[in-house]
């Protein structure tokens, strides 16, 4: 092993191509839709500001359980997400949904006419003499 | 021990940068080896887990939604991924900070086939090695490159390792 180079050496596994080429397109949805699914869940408790274990208290389960849920690899019911809509007090819709980004800060700002006498002005021309 | 953490470049993205571990004069990863290991038997849970780290690297990061942290003693962060008990395999990881995720080995979830804990040992005495060098600033994180820099290859001879007890593959 040369120690002549900063950084990790980059590494192409023909292995790995195998393995990703190997899956189907019903797998790489399955898979997709678990990780989609517990994301919005996710999304949701951390806008309701929820933990683990306020969800899982809600619902009578087990944070462990919750944990899983939320890990990306459970495969919902939708019995399961039934329940978890009620205790999170949204529609099950709201799970197929995707998020919309987050307002940081909304500005209005308001120009009012109002009070100005008519005679005056606010501007006067500069003259250079 | 001589190895180096490698970047794998099917799974790490502009979210993650996902490593592993290549000890020397061994031709393949420990990820590698792991999914060699139960691609026969656990094929279908082989896939997820590939296209689950590719989906860190790309578009998730690293949440800590996905990682079972009470795995491994604290004091060398190694966690497990995705460890359910309705899973069948469990990959040991460490985490280096919030964006670059080392995968080691893994084994078959206990109560399935009598897992040994050497892939954990391994990735915690590696993970001891990683800390030690990004305490002294020979490893850190490249916020221009989006990637793990340093010295990322540790010899014996050169005093890296972690001074354990040598562990065999």
């Amino acid at each position: 092993m040369e120690n002549n180079h900063q950084g990790a050496r980059k590494y192409s596994s023909e292995f790995i191509a195998d393995v990703m080429a190997s899956i189907t397109p019903l797998e790489s949805l399955q898979v997709e839709t678990r990780f989609v699914l517990a994301g919005r869940i996710a999304g949701i408790m951390d806008s309701q500001r929820l933990s683990n274990k306020e969800l899982a208290a809600r619902m009578g389960k087990n944070p462990s359980e919750i944990s899983r849920w939320l890990s990306g690899t459970h495969n919902f019911t939708i019995d399961t997400l039934s329940e978890i809509a009620i205790a999170l007090e949204v529609p099950v819709m709201e799970f197929f949904i995707p998020s919309q980004p987050k307002v940081i800060q909304d500005v209005q700002l308001t120009v009012s006419s109002e009070n100005i006498s008519s005679n005056s002005s606010s501007f006067y021309p500069v003259y250079h003499i | 021990m001589n190895y180096e953490i490698i970047e794998m470049q099917q799974l790490s993205g502009r979210k993650a940068g996902i490593y592993s571990v290549m000890i020397a004069n061994d031709n393949l990863s420990l990820f590698e080896h792991f999914v060699k290991d139960h691609i026969g038997e656990h094929a279908m849970e082989i896939r997820s887990i590939t296209q689950y780290l590719s989906y860190i690297g790309n578009r998730y990061g690293m949440q800590n939604r996905f990682f079972n942290v009470k795995r491994g003693r604290k004091a060398d962060s190694v966690c497990a991924l995705f460890d359910h008990p309705e899973q069948k395999l469990r990959l040991y990881c460490y985490r280096v900070g919030t964006v670059a995720l080392i995968i080691g080995g893994g084994t078959t979830r206990p109560g399935k086939k009598g897992a040994a804990g050497l892939p954990e040992k391994l990735l915690a005495s590696i993970s001891r090695d990683i800390s030690s060098k990004i305490r002294t600033g020979d490893i850190y994180w490249s916020e221009k490159e989006a990637r793990l820099s340093g010295n990322l290859i540790f010899t014996v001879d050169g005093k890296q390792s972690s001074g354990g007890p040598e562990i065999q593959q």
